[in-house]
């Protein structure tokens, strides 16, 4: 028999001993029993029900989820939240086919390609250019997934020939998506698109401006609509702090199309550092929005960006009320935690840049604080790019980090008895082995959970 | 505002959730916990499926097995403990049980079998489990093992490799006694 056939053989002979019957029988009817008696709200805590677990790291409590229960409503029970598949979670791949899919039904567009591209032109844009439908197959190939038949009917946003380079700026409606394209013809060289999706921008209010995304490679592309009113739309780049100057500062006129705009600058001209803002006039005034300002340094107010960054994370919850707990940028991604007067909290893990993408959200009640001095986990989710673990606080813990096993530490945010510590380079089977540590105002360490 | 129609239909949905798949999700919980945990985490799983009755989806084991497996995920996080290889075995000789007439060559064929998927790693013991035993695809597996598609084939390729080896290969397994090596030497 061949290796293959082996491999093939386990598959088969393993499945001969599928379970199809209860390992324990009686333990499935007390569980059975128990789930009964928490929908009837009769749980009095004294039957067959085993003990729960102690350190705050049980997800659900059946006494909890006892009054009202069988009312035959939905219950929006917050510390479901945790333990649901986190569709958020998903790969890119997966979330691209999701909302190609969802943008497709809800423009009725599928269908309409088979194999040659059939671009519908923007309203006002006339007949394609090459370039442009070029771009829009590029685009289409690389972010529609094979098994849809799908025109994203792209539109032109904007188009500019700088350098002997054509770049391209498409929206499609459709799918919420924005492509950029950059064609260096002109000197015989690559082609290269990016897409993002960007149908979370908010529309505008009178007099505003706001940022639909932006693209920093070889070339830095930003773009996004203008409200009614604003006019004179430019993009300024500052150098940071250490050589900035008057004449270091750049100012870009944007290219203002119907109720867009968008900017085109060489990638090296916005240096990774640089404070980039996007300077405005509406009714007679000058008005700004700096393009990093969805994470406030401490003092700062919140912006329109802040709160497009907040909705991206909470629109998913049912959580009302929420305000900041705990907002942090660590290069490309970024950690927003959310709590309300009743301590219920929405936490998620999401890319820095607009459109603020989720990829690892939790929400459940924050309540079940422990004893003063101590530290406790309470729930963990995990996707490809990011491991994440909360939990909570007494009023005398003054830090608390995780320490895996290579004796790597992962800082946990810590604020109002609730902590939060996430990474995107620590394994999965290290994150889960990994021992909470904490520390008390007097600076004396102390280990868990088993402690707790 | 809800009926009482509306409640009876949910709990008719509900039991025929139990119905379809507690046995299988009970399992499932077996390899993973010991039977105390697993009948706390089988009730919760369902307490969580009634209230996002909503949001489960057809098929609805993978999503029920993604929940079971957080529940017992963070309960293993508090708990801290460590299964020895002795206690994986049990879990899997406990999560499926060999039918009372069984022929003599299948307890055989099994003895073997779930002593190769013991010394597996828990990730690669849980993907080929989760194909052979729960019928999930690869894609639904890949979502209850909190991996990508491409990740799960790895594992489950890698899986399967080891697992022919351990089954069929037993001086492979490690600490297995193995033949005393042929000697060169000559008198």
């Amino acid at each position: 028999m061949s290796t293959a056939d082996r491999r093939a053989d386990v598959d088969e002979r393993l499945a001969r001993l599928a379970p199809t019957t209860s390992p324990d029988p009686e333990r499935l009817d007390a569980a059975r029993a128990a789930l009964d008696r928490a929908l009837d709200g009769t749980d009095d805590g004294t039957g067959p029900t085993r003990s729960r677990w102690v350190g705050g790291a049980h997800v659900l409590d059946l006494d909890a989820a006892r009054p009202g229960l069988d009312d035959g409503a939905p219950h929006p029970a917050l510390d479901d939240a945790v333990v649901v598949p986190l569709r958020r979670g998903r790969t890119a791949r997966e979330r691209r086919r999701q909302r190609v899919q969802l943008g497709a039904a809800a423009a009725g567009v599928v269908g309409v390609v088979a194999v040659g591209l059939v671009l519908a032109p923007s309203p006002a844009a006339g007949p394609a250019s090459t370039t442009e439908a070029s771009c829009a197959a590029s685009l289409t190939a690389s972010a529609v997934p094979e098994e849809f038949d799908l025109d994203p009917a792209w539109s032109l946003l904007a188009q500019e020939h700088i350098d002997g380079t054509d770049l391209t700026l498409l929206r499609s409606p459709a799918t919420g998506m924005t492509g950029f394209c950059s064609d260096a013809t002109d000197a015989g060289g690559s082609t290269s698109t990016s897409t993002l999706w960007t149908d979370a921008a908010p529309a505008p209010l009178h007099g505003e401006v706001s940022l639909g995304g932006t693209v920093h490679d070889e070339w830095y592309v930003a773009w996004g609509p203008v409200g009614p009113g604003a006019r004179a739309v430019r993009l300024q780049v500052e150098p940071d702090d250490d050589d900035r100057s008057d004449s270091s500062t750049r100012i870009v006129d944007a290219v203002l199309d119907g109720d867009g705009w968008s900017v085109f600058l060489p990638g090296d001209e916005v240096p990774p550092d640089a404070r980039v803002s996007l300077v405005w006039t509406a009714y007679g005034t000058e008005r700004s929005l700096a393009l990093d300002s969805a994470w406030l340094e401490d003092g700062e107010s919140a912006t329109a960006l802040t709160e497009q960054r907040r909705r991206a994370c909470t629109d998913d919850s049912d959580v009302p009320g929420l305000r900041p707990l705990i907002e942090k940028r660590y290069d490309d991604l970024g950690l927003t935690a959310m709590m309300n007067d009743r301590r219920e909290v929405v936490v998620c893990i999401q890319d820095a840049q607009p459109p603020y993408d989720s990829w690892n959200t939790t929400s459940g009640p924050a309540d079940s604080a422990p004893a003063r001095d101590v530290a406790a986990a309470y729930v963990g989710g995990s996707t490809d790019r990011a491991r994440m673990l909360t939990g909570f606080a007494g009023d005398d813990v003054a830090s608390v980090e995780l320490e895996t096993e290579d004796g790597t530490v992962i800082p946990a945010e810590l604020a109002d008895g609730y902590w939060v510590a996430w990474s995107t380079t620590v394994g999965e089977a290290a994150w889960d082995e990994a021992r909470l540590v904490w520390y008390l105002e007097d600076g004396s360490r102390h280990e868990g959970p088993e402690s707790s | 505002m809800s009926t009482p129609d509306d409640a009876a239909e949910r709990r008719e949905r509900l039991s025929a959730l139990w119905s379809a798949h507690a046995v299988r999700v009970q399992a499932y919980l077996w390899r993973r916990t010991d039977p105390d945990t697993a009948q706390d985490v089988l009730s919760e799983t369902f307490l969580v499926a009634w209230r996002r009755l909503d949001d489960v989806p057809d098929p609805a084991l993978p999503w029920l097995l993604v929940v079971a497996r957080n529940l017992v995920r963070n309960a293993h996080r508090a708990a801290r403990r460590r299964r020895t290889l002795d206690d994986e075995l049990a879990a899997l000789e406990a999560s499926a049980p060999l039918p009372e007439a069984a022929p003599e060559a299948l307890a055989v064929e099994r003895d073997a079998l779930l002593r190769g998927l013991a010394r597996l790693g828990e990730r690669e013991r849980e993907a080929i489990l989760l194909v052979a035993w729960d019928g999930l695809t690869p894609a639904d597996a890949a979502d209850v093992a909190g991996c990508s598609t491409a990740t799960f084939h790895v594992r489950l390729h890698r899986a399967r490799r080891r697992l022919a080896a351990l089954a069929d290969n037993p001086a492979d397994r490690p600490g297995a006694p193995r033949s005393p090596a042929p000697s060169r030497r000559t008198a």
